[in-house]
């Protein structure tokens, strides 16, 4: 067919994440079926799950990130609650006994980078306000959980969890004061 | 000491009378005041400003009448104040960022072609000055619990020489993306936009705005019409009304229809991977059509099915041809938002032979299914099931309504006819508009969709495809010569050189 074209040019197309995913998406298949196989047949504890934790990760950070709210804070937070998780899972499945203290402390730790990203740059990173005001609370939250369950032996690094928790909610409650009211109408709004 | 690095713009500035120079001083001081943004943001807006008065002072344009065309109360407050207001979805658009992936996503694009080519340093300030009265464009997308929704974000706003294929996806992804393009090429300004912020008809009203805007800076002066807006009135609430809420109450219809045929052709990885654009003369399409006992939209809807049939090695099933339907037509409305709904024209594959034949027979159905009792039915469907999943979270819902877009959702259809109908500029804009386009964005597994749009008396009928198979539009080429319309033929290279062959089929091929 004989045609005008108003067009630019056809350009040599980069490489499309929609491409790489498929090319990626066979390992990562392979090692769903392959390591739970492996592990049952060596008779090892489960590593297997905390493997394809692992390899789940991978996935979600690298090959296929968010397609909506793809940001600094949206990143950290996803990238702390899955290495959490991570280390919960190594401590109930392999080496028991020292995740409680650590994950407090990741949480911390993740707590602090929030802080300076959010405060850093406080006019643009408002609008991500959501993933971070989510990531305190369940901190808050599950810290007050651990001071209740272990109120006798409760482990520092807990509390210090849950005051930086609170610290940073208050300090942005202060900051943002009615903006944070109408933070929580749009992200929960059901209009 | 460092010296301070002088911009081309303040040489340029030196060059001119001392008379001169105080104004536009005192002006750019003023514009600074008006802008109210993160630095980056403000320089470049500034910049653009600069462009332009350089622009005006070198075409011989007096600095009085370039900075009364530049007049500063045509920012009103926009860039000066906080973004704080936020918008939820209507009914229609909810679906859009759900069904999002990786390159995919929903956008249409609607284009006007001027008789001279594009001045992008004019086109950047209309868009300045035009966004303010868009406060729904000048949006983000969020993710809330139950409901994604549009959030206010403000900054420069740019104009971009296209140099993408058409319909590029937009990265919504990121804090602060905007969730429209404007970009101009030779003679030709395109506004590509995401469908859940409109849908055809409120994104035409943004570009005969912007383009009223933009010949207003070139000192050509229109009324206004019915669907163009004045830049410098507030926005109307009514503008922004999710109609959906107002449907009244009365049966509904169901949205799960059977699967149809699908065109042959392998489906292209770059989606769309073809714009054909076939500009037609309107009086002869009336005459066609009239002839046989039909309206445009009957007579090219007939014309696809037949040459869909021609497209398909499939012997049985039914082809369908979905037709989206301005619901403004029933319940007036000034909103600017989503409010369309669409119905199908089906019929079993061996039904259809020629098109004189199968006329009677769609037309029959055009009748039947677009009728206002039947939209309505499915205008009060679509609020009923938005109700009954606005207390599901979101996390829940992405996933189910993933799978569910593609069933009830393009596989019921063979392809779409979209005809935004006749659109007028004002006698003064007219006669600097050549023609216009408008084109669906990406589908998923249809292989070639079709828009129309009317001015004057050119009909451009545009052609997405998702297949390098050329099968459908050389059909629909000969169907219309039959029918001896004339016509002339734009469009683009066809953007994909290898053939994207689905996985499982490859598999096939290898065993074979």
């Amino acid at each position: 067919m004989k045609m005008l074209n108003t067009y630019p040019p056809a350009k040599k197309q980069k490489l499309a994440r929609s491409k790489i995913n498929e090319w990626a998406k066979w390992p990562f298949l392979l090692a769903i079926y392959i390591l739970p196989i492996v592990n049952v047949m060596t008779g090892l504890p489960a590593w297997s799950v905390v493997a394809l934790w692992s390899l789940w990760i991978v996935w979600t950070m690298l090959f296929s990130p968010q397609l909506v709210e793809y940001n600094r804070i949206s990143n950290v937070v996803k990238l702390i609650t899955n290495v959490a998780i991570l280390l919960v899972l190594i401590d109930l499945l392999l080496s028991p006994g020292w995740a409680i203290e650590v994950v407090a402390l990741v949480g911390f730790g993740g707590l602090v980078i929030l802080s300076i990203l959010f405060f850093s740059n406080l006019q643009k990173q408002r609008q991500n306000l959501f993933p971070l005001l989510l990531f305190i609370f369940v901190t808050i939250a599950l810290s007050i959980t651990g001071l209740i369950i272990w109120r006798s032996n409760a482990h520092w690094s807990i509390i210090v969890l849950a005051t930086t928790g609170g610290a940073f909610l208050l300090t942005t409650g202060i900051v943002l004061r009615k903006d944070l009211i109408n933070e929580f109408a749009k992200r929960f709004h059901i209009k | 000491m460092k010296a301070k690095k002088v911009s081309p713009f303040e040489v340029y500035l030196t060059n001119l009378p001392e008379e001169e120079q105080f104004k536009l001083t005192a002006y750019f001081l003023e514009l600074s005041k008006r802008i109210v943004l993160p630095p980056k943001e403000k320089r470049k807006i500034i910049r653009d400003f600069e462009q332009v008065v350089q622009y005006y002072l070198d075409a011989g344009i007096p600095v009085d009448l370039a900075l009364q065309r530049l007049d500063l109360a045509n920012l009103g407050g926009f860039y000066a104040r906080p973004a704080t207001r936020w918008f939820a979805l209507d009914y229609a658009a909810k679906i859009y960022p759900l069904s999002l992936a990786h390159g995919q996503i929903s956008l249409f694009r609607l284009s006007v072609y001027l008789k001279a080519p594009v001045q992008p340093e004019i086109l950047q300030i209309a868009l300045t000055f035009t966004i303010k009265r868009f406060p729904q464009f000048a949006t983000t997308l969020k993710k809330g619990f139950f409901w994604h929704y549009l959030d206010s974000t403000k900054g420069h706003y740019p104009v971009m020489e296209e140099v993408e294929r058409p319909l590029y996806p937009i990265r919504v992804s990121l804090s602060g993306s905007k969730t429209f393009k404007v970009l101009y090429f030779q003679n030709r300004i395109s506004v590509e936009i995401f469908h859940a912020l409109t849908d055809g008809s409120g994104g035409m009203v943004f570009l005969k705005t912007l383009i009223r805007e933009y010949f207003r800076l070139l000192g050509l002066e229109a009324p206004l019409d019915e669907t163009t807006f004045d830049i410098n009135c507030a926005p109307d609430s009514a503008e922004d009304n999710n109609e959906f809420e107002n449907a009244p109450k009365g049966p509904a219809s169901g949205f799960i229809n059977k699967k149809s045929l699908q065109l042959s052709g392998a489906l292209s990885r770059i989606k769309p991977c073809q714009i054909i654009h076939f500009k037609m003369s309107l009086p002869r399409l009336k005459e066609v059509s009239k002839a046989y006992g039909t309206t445009i939209t009957g007579y090219i809807s007939a014309q696809m099915l037949v040459a869909d049939k021609y497209a398909t090695e499939t012997s049985s099933g039914d082809l369908t041809v979905q037709v989206p339907v301005n619901m403004r037509k029933f319940y007036p409305s000034k909103t600017i938002r989503n409010f369309s709904m669409y119905f199908g024209v089906r019929l079993p594959i061996d039904k259809v032979t020629s098109t004189k034949e199968i006329i009677p027979l769609v037309h029959q159905q055009l009748v039947a299914n677009s009728s206002p009792e039947k939209m309505t039915e499915m205008l009060y469907s679509t609020k009923q099931m938005v109700r009954k999943l606005r207390f599901i979270p979101l996390f829940i819902k992405t996933p189910i309504a993933k799978q569910v877009y593609g069933m009830i959702g393009e596989r019921s259809y063979t392809n779409t006819l979209s005809n935004l109908g006749i659109v007028n500029f004002p006698s003064q804009l007219g006669e600097h508009i050549e023609s216009l386009d408008f084109i669906l964005g990406t589908a998923v597994v249809n292989r070639a969709n079709v828009s129309v749009v009317t001015f004057k008396d050119t009909v451009t009928l545009s052609i997405s495809k998702n297949t390098t198979d050329n099968a459908f539009e050389e059909r629909l080429l000969a169907l219309f010569n039959i029918d001896e319309i004339p016509l002339t033929i734009e469009g683009s290279d066809v953007y994909e050189n290898a053939q994207y062959v689905p996985t499982r089929q490859k598999a096939k091929t290898r065993k074979k």
